[in-house]
């Protein structure tokens, strides 16, 4: 039974990306994007960091939690995720334009290597996956808690990796028992 | 004539009629893989036809069956050779991959065929007929595995493919698809399933020379890529992982106290 369901989903698939081919056939002229990209095409359009930490700024917090108006508060968390989460989603569609600029560019070069693109598939996939990772915590969470949530992760890996030095440096290197080639 | 008949001479009129058309067009040194396999299937075809009693006696029927699992197992592994064909005509540029390709294909099938090999040992036309099933069945899912592949590959970075590839691919695709759900259900359902079984291939093997009929009609070159490019490559995937990590750097570095 796994066999058949597996195989109608290979079925399905092959005939899904024959759609997807014939309508880019239909739909795409041989000419278009032919044309290499610029270096400054690959430069980071990003939101600035002190728009995101102005957005979870802390004394915001405490000026809407002076006011005691519960409601006001929701409102305040609420409207703060929204932006959070619009600020993430910013940085996926960057990754996405990113790639999709690599793959414009690449798919014509006879020189296409297939190492270098499954790693930087790879890449891309880690980045998208850290990226859902952070707004499901961000939209679990709130963006606030999320932050302190991926502060103390921060701090953790940092003494982790730090008594991990401490572990490596601590042993002396012992010398290795040489082999006695005279004896058997 | 029944549909099954009508099904029949209708799928060999456009075998012959590939063919014609192939000669005529010269189209045999351009694609010998694939052009090999509607051979064999025609050939395959007429042994069968040649071979079918006219009165059912037990002697000749014996002959037609081997000759028809002969032929089947024949044209099976044929069949392989389309998709190496539509793999090594669009890899044409791309040198580097067409080699890993054909590494990966050639172990596959010759993984496939000393598995035949072992289970026809010993007795080879008594076991013809169960082997020559588990060997289409095998053949099919892996080919339907490269094709979907393929596929892949064509629709990611949207690879341009003439119109002969874009019909040889398209027919054993759909082809391949139908014939692997159809033995999957077969061999779930079990004979009861025969009748649907046959009437589904050989349905999707007429859809299939329909597609190949009318792509393969004349030539149409491949699309070659922009070989200007090429020296460029390295400097696009520079450029592409150096954004990507300052990307995850900024995204890291933001979410810091």
């Amino acid at each position: 039974m796994i066999n058949l369901i597996l195989i109608i989903l290979i079925a399905l698939s092959l005939l899904v990306l024959l759609l997807l081919a014939a309508r880019r056939g239909a739909g795409e002229s041989p000419k278009l994007n032919t044309a290499l990209p610029e270096d400054s095409d690959y430069r980071v359009r990003l939101p600035q960091r002190a728009l995101l930490d102005r957005c979870l700024s802390p004394e915001d917090v405490e000026f809407v939690a002076v006011l005691k108006a519960r409601p006001v508060f929701r409102l305040f968390l609420q409207e703060r995720r929204r932006l959070t989460l619009c600020w993430l989603r910013q940085t996926r569609r960057e990754s996405a334009r990113l790639y999709s600029l690599h793959v414009r560019s690449v798919r014509h070069a006879a020189g296409l290597r297939p190492a270098a693109e499954a790693k930087l598939f790879g890449a891309v996939g880690l980045f998208i996956i850290v990226y859902a990772l952070m707004v499901s915590t961000v939209w679990l969470y709130g963006p606030f808690r999320a932050r302190r949530f991926l502060h103390s992760l921060q701090f953790l890996a940092g003494l982790l990796s730090d008594l991990g030095v401490r572990i490596a440096n601590s042993i002396s290197p012992a010398p290795l028992p040489q082999p006695h080639l005279g004896s058997r | 004539m029944g549909l099954n008949q009508v099904i029949w001479w209708s799928g060999n009129l456009l075998l012959a009629c590939i063919l014609v058309r192939a000669g005529k067009e010269r189209l045999f040194s351009k694609y010998p893989y694939f052009f090999g396999y509607v051979a064999c299937v025609f050939g395959s075809t007429m042994v069968r036809l040649y071979l079918q009693p006219a009165v059912p006696e037990p002697p000749a029927e014996r002959l037609y069956g081997e000759a028809y699992w002969i032929t089947q197992f024949v044209s099976v592994v044929a069949g392989f050779g389309v998709t190496w064909e539509i793999y090594s005509q669009i890899l044409a540029p791309y040198r580097g991959v067409r080699k890993m390709a054909r590494t990966i294909v050639g172990a596959l099938l010759a993984i496939l065929m000393a598995q035949a090999v072992v289970q026809l040992w010993g007795n080879p036309i008594h076991l013809l007929m169960p082997t020559t099933v588990e060997v289409e069945r095998n053949l099919r899912v892996v080919q339907a595995l490269l094709l979907l592949a393929m596929l892949g590959l064509v629709v990611h970075y949207a690879i341009p493919i003439g119109r002969n590839i874009r019909s040889m691919l398209a027919g054993y695709a759909f082809f391949i698809g139908c014939a692997i759900v159809a033995l999957s259900l077969r061999s779930l359902l079990g004979k009861g399933f025969d009748v649907a079984e046959s009437l589904v291939q050989r349905l999707s093997y007429g859809a299939t020379l329909v597609v190949w009929c009318i792509g393969m009609w004349s030539y149409a070159r491949n699309p070659a890529p922009d070989n200007s490019l090429e020296s460029d490559y390295d400097r696009v995937s520079r450029n592409t992982i150096k954004a990507l990590g300052q990307l995850r750097a900024h995204v890291m570095e933001s979410w810091r106290l």
